[in-house]
């Protein structure tokens, strides 16, 4: 075999695998963890219509845009929890994507209509999670 | 063989000019979201797997000069810095920097040297197939880099488990970056069209290109974000 054969074979099997493993990764990312009707909050259902009806929306201003959004920590608190700054809240995304916050970083954050998201506008975007199909509280 | 481009200064202003290029490509484009049936297709494949990674390797082929695309890169994120797009700049900055730093240990390569002559790295099935490892590498160690250095850097903690949930999704997307890099290593290298020889470009054209390139770049990104 010439040496440009078994460079190209050997190159072609990482390619071909990177393709199949990074197609069925992102075909797993595209199936939800969740139902997209509802927001699961401390193993508590909201349907995210009731909760832009059920609780007081704000306006806030984050990273330049202008929301309206409710605040995150009422409806923690409207699941029952007792001494809520006692746990971490992992907010997980129906593709998987997930974040873990501290009581202190969940009062400023809001549920939003528009994509179904978190923001907390004193976090980089990164800690936005959009489709948001659960709060987990975790203790810490 | 591409010719080695040997003054030092015509390489330093092409280090300026094209991590100018890919610093405003970056900074313009990195938060565009798309729409329709491209919803999930993520811009920031496009930028690691087809423009990082096809300037880089246009500029190794024009200039043929090892490291010089770490120099874009570190430039590209000096401009990216200052372009305060929603997510931690800094982190962003260090990713395009770690792209740029992916690319030369793969491209410095003997055996993946572009600019050798005649057989392998002039196979376009080569070429494709590296390029899909590369922009697969590229855009998945950058992707990588934020996550872990974003959570540092802004809140002082990492999660491990936040990045295992994440990886399938880093890996995921990386599949577009693969399929763009396969298409635009081999482009970058091969398109007669896209070469041009620097070391004959009269100096006066030459460095009044990149002061005007450049300065537009950087005077485009100031204005848009702060103005």
């Amino acid at each position: 075999m010439t040496d440009v054969k078994r460079l190209n074979t050997i190159l072609g099997i990482f390619a071909i695998l990177i393709l199949l493993l990074s197609f069925s990764a992102f075909a797993y990312s595209l199936v939800p963890k969740g139902d997209a009707s509802l927001v699961v909050v401390n193993e508590v259902d909201y349907n995210w219509d009731a909760i832009f009806t059920d609780f007081e929306t704000v306006s806030f201003t984050a990273s330049g845009d202008d929301f309206h959004g409710v605040l995150v920590s009422s409806i923690i608190l409207d699941t029952g929890l007792d001494n809520p700054e006692a746990y971490t809240y992992k907010f997980v995304g129906l593709d998987g994507y997930q974040k873990d916050l501290s009581w202190n970083d969940v009062q400023n954050g809001y549920l939003v209509e528009d994509e179904h998201k978190v923001v907390f506008p004193s976090q980089t975007r990164s800690f936005w999670v959009k489709d948001l199909a659960s709060i987990e509280v975790v203790v810490s | 063989m591409e010719k080695r481009v040997s003054d030092k200064y015509k390489i330093l202003a092409g280090i300026i000019v094209f991590g100018s290029l890919w610093g405003l490509l970056e900074c313009t484009l990195g938060e565009v979201r798309l729409t329709g049936v491209l919803e999930n297709f993520p811009m920031g494949a496009l930028l690691g797997g087809m423009i990082g990674l096809g300037l880089m390797a246009l500029t190794r082929r024009l200039y043929n000069v090892l490291w010089m695309q770490l120099g874009m890169a570190l430039v590209a994120g000096l401009l990216r810095f200052w372009a305060p797009v929603g997510t931690c700049v800094i982190c962003s900055a260090l990713a395009i920097v770690a792209e740029g730093m992916v690319f030369e240990l793969i491209f410095n390569r003997p055996v993946f040297n572009i600019n050798k002559s005649g057989r392998d790295m002039r196979n376009i099935r080569t070429l494709a197939f590296l390029g899909i490892i590369a922009g697969f590498t590229i855009y998945t160690t950058g992707y990588m880099f934020t996550q872990i250095f974003t959570p540092i850097l802004t809140t002082g903690a990492f999660s491990i488990s936040n990045f295992s949930a994440v990886l399938p999704l880093i890996f995921g997307r990386g599949f577009f970056a693969a399929v763009l890099g396969g298409i635009t290593l081999p482009l970058a290298v091969l398109a007669k069209q896209l070469y041009i020889d620097v070391s004959s470009i009269k100096k006066e054209h030459y460095y009044g290109a990149v002061a005007g390139v450049s300065t537009f770049c950087w005077v485009f990104v100031f204005a848009f974000f702060y103005l």
